[in-house]
């Protein structure tokens, strides 16, 4: 047992090795030099910048200011210009020694007023400190007020804190702790690389702070961590998906599966060198991000990993060539970013945060710890996705599929009706395609919020929901030639899978209180219409060809809606 | 008729980029990212938005300093017993405890972490507090060379949150929706180009392209020209789309002429990769340091978005003088007839000299 192992892992490592081997021969001495020198002229180029700070759109903001303490202020800010010759024509006007203000009404006069109150808060806030470190003020005149936030659920009838010590003033976010000077304030124009750390950082629960230093609910800071976080995997998970391309384009891809070995001991080796680049260049960022020895932080950056490079492993086994690739890695690589890093914006105001597994690193790097259903939350549909992703689309990493001259559609087809011949994987399929409804109904919201059109979302959330799940019920019918109640088993099926995964989701995130009546009442009915509407879809079917299957999902999606819309005019 | 004759290959290029789909993709693409964007604002603005004035119910604990506070905040808070809050804590939004008014300021704030609502009435206390404390150092501040930012709030009219709102909305417009979207073709076209190039080898259909009566040069140049052609159509777009949403452009063809001078410098240089490289994978790793590096001098105190967004927002001659403007035009010309100058002599190199056995 044991010495099947270890061969088992030599043959691992030996396949991982030619992949290297494999990659490193196939690119030229040339490319290396340029790769090099490029950059580092990158490095030199960031360098400089973290050095220099941000000096984007300087003077963005003309001003006309004669108040010689905020002149001062002013030039501090290298956004705001202050023109004193072309008085009137610039949209904010503060004349005379009080400071008189006078702001128009363009919406550019109001950014102006704010990024020049923001100078003089800098200015003072600069003045206080120096002073205080001085000795030539009190702190508690420099800082008279000091709040501190907590969970309403902490609310006792006794009072058992104390603000005023050593410990909360040497806290994050106080005058003597390290977010107290170094943190990256609102405003500020600049970010150095001792920054990072302070990126995730939040002054908010359970910390002492200035009123000024209670964070926005937006959490800016968090969601450039989050983009951090996802870069090195973009150009790496490219390269990944590129190498399976080539085998492809150079069709050495017949030398691979001549191998004696299983198809995934080949897509793992491959892979290997790539997750493992791939880790470690996020390790490396959660170490710079202060993670410590929380192990919970780096098992979910693995399975960020693991996800991310799921998604352009499926993308390599689709593409017919290099072009497809490039156009997928595009729009799909772009929806994936606005997966992972959209729900990230509520990570202060709403459990829906924990839909991306980069919450919980957030939430990690912050110190506190995400309970067990969140933890489930953020892990689980990213690793049962990846899961999921090698698991499909592994299916066409075969002579014939790999090698086949088919379109995208074709492959993914072919894939679906291989995959969908039994009743549990049509199941299994419903409560799969909800991730991506989900992201098909995220994407159409910003559309509806900026028409204001509630009837889109209606329309476009049948539309979505009905054609993806009933896409694989119409795949297995192809692949069973199944005939009349059988059509209608398989759509019910993949509408229930699609129903108990949405429920399950809506029970996770809100939670299950109330009678039972009304909780079996709410799991049940939605479930069964799902089914239900999964199993009209099954009965519509005439053909098995893309005509009848747009027929039949058109009179699924008008129901659908029909519902949605009653069920929005009840509420 | 005629020019489709003088520049065969950039009708061809047109013609396989509508055929394949490419352009839909490239504006599916742009879209994904407009809606990301989108997204963004609205959650921003509907944050930022919460109209700070008397809507909330902030329970404030009985103590001896529950008067003073009342006084900060205002007719949104109630004073209640501690034990009244407790037990009917759902009832608010925000629950305030004033520990100490002496020689500081004390105060704990209760939240409620799963409400929109709560996290609202935070952000009207912070600005009511913040002004507070304001207040209460103005007399040091300004002893010490300051400013009194609570004079200067006060006499400006705009409540806090509204300065803040409108700084958030007008940054994301015109600093960085506008020059991303005006120079997102142009990264899209670079990659195109690359494919293009790299894909007549790998079908070997560069030699059938070779042995057409278009130079060497010229064939190289046609299918940058039919690349910028897209670029610049879509950048025309968004400017128009822009302008159809009023959003105001101060300089539409100055903005379009500035993308359009960088775009043809970026597509030679593209093409020249792709001709050097051959291979899709060598020429995209190349193409991908290139970008990077193009999106790295962001950090120049004049680069091609800080020009744009100038442009787009200030009249020529206010903020970006004329000289400036020139002077930038000169450099990014210069820059454009430096990548042209290199497009030509590797296509003199590469597809002027015998093809390669390998193809």
């Amino acid at each position: 047992m044991k010495s099947s192992r270890t061969e088992w892992l030599r043959d691992l490592i030996g396949i991982a090795g030619m992949e290297v081997k494999r990659s490193r021969s196939s690119t030229s001495r040339e490319l290396k030099i340029y790769a090099f020198l490029l950059l580092l002229l990158l490095g030199l180029s960031i360098g400089a910048r973290t050095q220099l700070g941000l000096a984007a759109n300087p003077g963005v903001y003309p001003v006309t200011v004669k108040n010689p303490e905020l002149e001062r202020a002013i030039e501090s800010n290298e956004r705001l210009l202050n023109r004193m010759e072309w008085r009137g024509d610039y949209p904010l006007v503060v004349a005379g020694k009080d400071a008189d203000v006078f702001v128009d009404e363009r919406p550019q006069a109001r950014a102006a007023l704010h990024s020049i109150i923001t100078a003089a808060e800098k200015t003072n806030s600069d003045l206080l400190r120096s002073a205080v470190r001085r000795g030539k003020v009190n702190r508690s005149s420099a800082y008279p007020v000091w709040v501190s936030v907590d969970d309403m659920e902490t609310l006792r009838p006794v009072n058992n804190t104390t603000l005023d010590t050593e410990e909360e003033r040497s806290r994050p976010g106080g005058p003597g702790g390290p977010g107290g000077g170094k943190t990256l304030r609102d405003g500020a124009e600049s970010i150095s690389l001792a920054d990072l750390r302070f990126l995730v950082q939040d002054t908010r629960y359970g910390t002492s702070v200035r009123p000024s230093k209670l964070s926005s609910p937006l959490p800016f800071r968090a969601v450039m961590a989050a983009m951090l976080i996802v870069t090195p995997l973009v150009l790496l998970s490219s390269l990944f998906s590129n190498s399976f391309q080539e085998e492809k384009e150079d069709e050495k891809a017949t030398l691979l599966f001549i191998l004696p070995h299983s198809r995934w001991k080949i897509i793992l080796g491959k892979s290997l060198p790539y997750f493992l680049m791939g880790g470690g260049a996020v390790t490396f960022l959660l170490v710079l991000f202060g993670a410590g020895f929380n192990p919970l932080i780096y098992i979910t950056g693995i399975a960020v990993v693991l996800f991310y490079f799921s998604v352009h492993f499926s993308m390599s086994m689709v593409a017919k060539s290099f072009k497809d690739l490039s156009m997928m890695k595009m729009v799909v690589g772009s929806s994936l970013v606005s997966l992972l890093i959209l729900p990230t914006f509520f990570i202060n105001t709403s459990d829906l945060a924990f839909l991306s597994p980069l919450t919980l690193i957030i939430t990690g790097l912050r110190g506190e710890s995400p309970a067990l259903t969140k933890v489930a939350m953020g892990l689980g549909p990213s690793l049962l996705l990846a899961f999921a992703n090698f698991r499909m689309f592994g299916e066409l990493f075969n002579e014939e599929d790999f090698l086949s001259p088919r379109t995208i559609r074709g492959r993914i087809s072919h894939m679906f009706q291989r995959l969908l011949g039994s009743r549990t994987s049509l199941f299994l399929y419903g409560a799969a395609s909800l991730p991506l409804a989900l992201l098909g109904e995220a994407l159409l919201l910003p559309l509806v919020l900026s028409t204001g059109m509630w009837p889109l979302l209606v329309l476009g959330g049948a539309m979505i929901e009905e054609s993806l799940k009933n896409l694989g019920a119409f795949l297995n019918i192809r692949r069973t030639r199944a005939e009349g109640r059988e059509r209608v088993v398989a759509g019910a099926l993949s509408g229930a899978g699609f129903g108990i995964a949405e429920r399950l989701l809506l029970f996770s995130l809100q939670g299950v209180n109330g009678p039972v009546a009304v909780l079996g009442s709410m799991a049940v009915l939605p479930i069964a219409f799902h089914a239900a509407l999964g199993g009209l879809f099954g009965h519509l079917l005439e053909g098995e060809n893309w005509r009848s299957f747009k027929r039949a999902v058109a009179v699924a999606v008008l129901v659908h809606a029909a519902y949605n819309f009653a069920v929005l005019v009840i509420a | 008729m005629r020019l489709r004759k003088k520049a065969p290959v950039v009708f061809r290029e047109l013609r396989t980029v509508v055929k394949e789909g490419t352009v839909v993709s490239s504006f599916l693409f742009q879209l994904a990212l407009l809606l990301f964007f989108s997204l963004a604002l609205s959650g921003a603005s509907a944050f930022m938005g919460a109209s700070p004035g008397g809507e909330f119910d902030i329970g404030i604990a009985e103590s001896a300093y529950s008067q003073n506070l009342s006084g900060i905040i205002g007719e949104q808070a109630q004073v209640h017993p501690r034990s009244t809050l407790v037990r009917e804590k759902e009832e608010f939004d925000l629950v305030i405890v004033p520990e100490n008014f002496s020689n500081r300021v004390s105060l704990q704030i209760y939240v409620d972490r799963s409400s929109i609502r709560s996290q609202f009435a935070l952000q009207s206390v912070k600005s009511d507090l913040t002004l507070y404390e304001e207040r209460l150092r103005k007399d040091l501040v300004t002893r010490l060379g300051g400013i009194s930012v609570a004079d200067l709030r006060e006499s400006s009219g705009v409540p806090l949150e509204k300065a803040r709102l409108s700084n958030l909305r007008w940054k994301f417009t015109y600093l960085m929706l506008m020059p991303v979207l005006l120079f997102l073709p142009v990264l899209l076209a670079g990659n195109l180009v690359i494919d293009s190039i790299t894909g007549e080898y790998s079908d070997d259909t560069m030699e059938l392209l070779r042995i057409s009566p278009v130079s060497p040069v010229s064939i190289a140049f046609q299918k940058s020209a039919a690349y910028m052609v897209l670029g610049l159509f879509q950048a025309g777009l968004w400017v128009a789309l822009f302008g159809f949403r009023g959003i105001d452009i101060q300089n539409p063809l100055p903005v379009l002429l500035t993308v359009g001078i960088f775009q043809a410098g970026y597509l030679f240089l593209s093409a020249a990769v792709g001709l050097k490289f051959r291979t899709r994978k060598e020429a995209n790793l190349v193409y991908a340091l290139i970008m990077a590096l193009f999106v790295s001098t962001m950090g120049l105190r004049y680069n091609p978005f800080t020009v744009v967004s100038s442009l787009a927002v200030h009249p020529i001659g206010s903020v970006l003088r004329l000289e400036e403007l020139m002077t930038y035009i000169t450099v990014l010309t210069a820059f454009s007839a430096a990548a042209g100058l290199l497009l030509g002599k590797t296509a003199r190199e590469t597809l002027g000299a015998a093809a390669p056995e390998d193809g």
